[in-house]
């Protein structure tokens, strides 16, 4: 299922409903279900923040040989690979931390891929879960 | 939806979803602490990174003055994403 989002903080809650549906649909565990919104909702609030371009982000979720993929994109996005940019944060003392950076580490260590591509003026990012395991 | 108040022993208590949207309500609340305190987790179905910013926020802030947070009744699924961040090591968990 696709469906596209107003790039904006007020889209959270219909995306949500959306990938309540989904994982209503395909009976996904509340593990999996938490590390799906909390991609989505990390991922999303980035191109609402630094991502410019066009005013929806299209959301696309599925299923395929035992995967959970995710899909974005993004026309006329600000060129930036998410999937290369990498932080200490969760390594670092109180004193060192700051705000950012989060999401991103969190999103890489609960999905088990993160692709990046700009083709056709858009950003696409594809998450992927192996579903059934750990 | 998120939701949060105060409890008894006057603990703040988060209620519902903390993501993106909902974060200024966590931060005005916990802003008015002046010293060490506690948040209940117990109503808490969801957290993302920018609700644990604002965790973040209040625990440097305080550190400064030698006061803490204390978060308690974290879901298996909160307690998995705040290991993997490492704020076991920055906040005491109960």
């Amino acid at each position: 299922m696709r469906q596209p989002f107003k790039r904006e903080l007020g889209s959270l809650d219909a995306l949500f409903a959306f990938a309540q549906t989904f994982a209503a649909d395909h009976k996904l565990d509340e593990r999996t279900t938490y590390a799906m919104n909390l991609a989505l909702e990390e991922i999303f609030t980035n191109m609402v923040k630094y991502g410019g371009g066009d005013d929806a982000v299209s959301v696309g979720l599925d299923v395929r040989d035992g995967d959970l993929v995710i899909e974005f994109e993004h026309s006329g996005a600000v060129p930036f690979d998410a999937s290369r940019w990498t932080t200490g944060a969760a390594d670092r003392a109180l004193e060192d931390r700051e705000p950012g950076g989060m999401g991103l580490h969190l999103v890489r260590r609960l999905m088990d891929e993160f692709v990046y591509a700009y083709r056709g003026g858009a950003a696409h990012i594809t998450l992927t879960k192996h579903l059934g395991g750990a | 939806m998120f939701e949060v108040a105060k409890g008894p022993q006057g603990e703040f208590v988060f209620k519902g979803r903390l993501d993106a949207s909902q974060v200024e309500r966590a931060r005005e609340a916990l802003g008015e602490l002046k010293g060490s305190g506690v948040v209940d987790f117990k109503g808490l179905d969801y957290i993302s990174s920018a609700g644990m910013g604002v965790l973040l926020g209040v625990q440097k802030k305080l550190s400064g003055s030698g006061h803490s947070l204390t978060l308690v009744n974290l879901n298996s699924h909160i307690r998995e994403i705040f290991r993997i961040a490492g704020f076991d090591r920055v906040f005491k968990i109960e």
